[in-house]
């Protein structure tokens, strides 16, 4: 556990390093929200309401679903992991007294924790100020809201470590970067509210674990949901996050016997 | 007792993609790929016991780093079998490494972009390292290697002879049993090398640390490894005591004398004239046992001598003459 904590404090370190690459990091998260929010406010014009939701939900849900709940950079890691194995840099990784996937996972868990406090913290203060940011819908709402960022957080990380570990097959870790990104931008809600999708495909993002990373736990903060649905929907996703570990379990399982580590 | 490294018929083959040329070609390789097997060791036994220092010696390619990893757990072997400290290293990787210490040449265990000292307290941590442990190997290891005055400099300022040097201290924080080393003086200049080499040898006499070392450094081997291991396409070609290769590999000591006039006709029983040219005549000796006084009581020659040299092979020269004479042999088959 020590190790496991040391690890992700050594990657948060690491992140605090890159000072100029930091700052724009937050101009780029200040344009991405202040896009979403200029597309919603296209897209409601001058309707107060979109199938029930208020536009002043629809900027709580891009200030918060864009930047603590985003799914986007989260695909680094199969880009790490693909570069790793390319140049054989995963040798050293192996070398360590560590499971492999642990080590993925506080590498990834640092990056997050430095991207909430340096990128996400800011942006939503500021854009909050300019546009308005709705609270939580009850005191209630509010801790499983909570209890939902942290399934999030898991099923976030652990399929990107499954996508990751693919790499181990499939050589070419671009694609598998890119197919993750698309899968996930779209099956998370997090560029569009599952509510607006068509019924057939909203019943298909609804099946897959996916739509816990940003959808489910925007609808618990804005109470689209009432306290017990709110509760079956937190115990639904803990149930993904600890199949989709077991899931890293077996294919870690699998993929070690593939190891080869590139060059002398 | 039980050696604590062994290897039994070892053999290690990879898939290589063959590439066909051309555009169809590309997308036949796409459709149905052909690989083709390539063996990196072909067949390779030895024991080490604890405490030896071994050095692993061979050419680009022979097939070096490919044991070091199989050793290290971070490979599998396609035939054979591997045990470090009695166990079978790849699946239990997790526990070899708490035990064995590794230091790769080309690439680091450090965090590039942290202190040195931080490097050191993530190894602590992962290796589960008592305090009291660690703060003395600490202390003993940063005075040996000098890394007082850049413990708090990031690794990426860092200098390679200093960084290598504080690769090689990370490896020995956590008191391993055994210590690997793949090329751990490539790059480094010849003050770097005697510090490193110096050290190495003082760890394998006072820790008793057994050292497995690959390198292609002939001088490495010298000063720090009494025991060879030669190999070379994957294949076992020598395993013994450093002296002994001189014998199995036939390596001929050279005489060199040097003339005060230019002799006419020079001989010398049992040695093989080799070059030379004017006041200076080279042979081969074919006898080993032969003293100086010996060699020049048998000499027949014109003239008086000025000067007389005899060179004793050094393991270089016996190696460049079996990859010469593999050459030759390759070529005439």
């Amino acid at each position: 556990m020590s190790a496991f904590l040391a690890l992700i404090r050594a990657a948060f370190r690491r992140e605090a390093e890159h000072r100029s690459r930091n700052i724009i990091r937050i101009l780029g998260g200040l344009v991405e929200i202040l896009a979403r929010i200029s597309i919603w406010q296209a897209a409601f014009g001058a309707h107060p309401s979109l199938y029930g939701i208020t536009l002043s939900q629809m900027i709580t849900y891009a200030l918060i679903g864009g930047t603590v709940l985003s799914s986007w950079d989260a695909t680094m890691i199969v880009r790490d992991v693909g570069a790793t194995i390319r140049t054989g840099a995963i040798g050293s990784s192996l070398l360590r007294p560590v499971g492999y996937p642990l080590m993925l996972l506080a590498e990834q868990l640092g990056v997050r924790f430095f991207d909430w406090l340096l990128v996400s913290a800011p942006v939503i203060v500021i854009m909050g100020l300019i546009y308005g940011i709705e609270p939580p819908a009850s005191l209630g709402h509010a801790l499983l809201f909570l209890g939902h960022v942290v399934v999030s957080l898991a099923i976030l990380m652990t399929t990107a470590i499954l996508i990751g570990l693919l790499s181990f097959w499939v050589f070419d870790a671009h694609s598998l970067e890119w197919f993750m990104r698309g899968l996930l931008a779209v099956l998370s809600g997090g560029l569009v509210p599952i509510w607006f999708f068509p019924s057939g495909f909203a019943q298909v993002a609804h099946a897959l674990p996916f739509s816990w990373i940003t959808y489910q736990p925007m609808a618990v903060y804005l109470g689209e949901r009432d306290l017990a649905a709110s509760a079956l929907s937190l115990a639904a996703g803990s149930g993904w996050a600890v199949v989709l570990g077991l899931g890293v379990a077996f294919v870690w399982s699998r993929a070690c016997g593939q190891v080869v580590v590139q060059g002398g | 007792m039980a050696p604590i490294i062994s290897a039994q018929h070892v053999a290690k083959i990879f898939r290589q993609r063959v590439r066909r040329p051309g555009l169809f070609g590309g997308l036949h390789d796409l459709v149905a790929p052909v690989t083709r097997p390539v063996s990196a060791v072909d067949g390779i036994s030895f024991a080490i016991e604890a405490g030896e220092a071994v050095g692993y010696l061979g050419p680009n390619g022979a097939g070096k780093s490919t044991m070091i990893k199989m050793l290290t757990g971070i490979l599998a072997p396609s035939s054979g079998a591997v045990t470090v400290l009695g166990r079978h290293p790849q699946a239990n990787r997790v526990e070899n490494a708490r035990q064995i210490g590794v230091v790769f040449g080309q690439r680091t265990q450090l965090w590039w972009e942290l202190p040195l000292s931080e490097s050191f307290e993530l190894h602590r941590r992962m290796y589960r390292v008592p305090s009291e442990v660690f703060a003395r190997n600490r202390a003993d290891l940063s005075e040996m290697m000098g890394l007082a005055s850049f413990l708090e400099r990031p690794v990426r300022h860092l200098s390679l002879g200093q960084r290598m040097r504080a690769e090689i201290a990370m490896a020995l924080m956590h008191d391993p049993k055994i210590l690997f080393l793949d090329e751990p003086t490539i790059g480094l200049d010849v003050v770097a090398k005697d510090v490193v080499r110096k050290f190495l040898s003082r760890i394998n006499r006072e820790r008793g640390t057994t050292i497995i070392l690959t390198t292609h450094d002939l001088q490495d081997i010298e000063e720090i490894c009494p025991r060879l291991i030669m190999v070379d396409e994957g294949k076992l070609l020598f395993d013994g005591a450093v002296g002994e290769l001189r014998a199995r590999f036939g390596a001929r000591r050279r005489l060199v004398l040097e003339f005060v006039r230019e002799p006419a006709f020079v001989r010398l029983a049992d040695a093989e004239p080799d070059g030379g040219e004017g006041h200076v005549r080279h042979f081969l000796l074919n006898d080993d046992g032969r003293s100086l006084v010996e060699l020049l009581a048998a000499l027949q020659a014109d003239a008086d001598l000025r000067d007389v040299r005899l060179h004793e092979p050094g393991i270089e020269e016996i190696i460049r003459t079996h990859y010469q004479r593999r050459i030759e042999t390759g070529r005439a088959a």
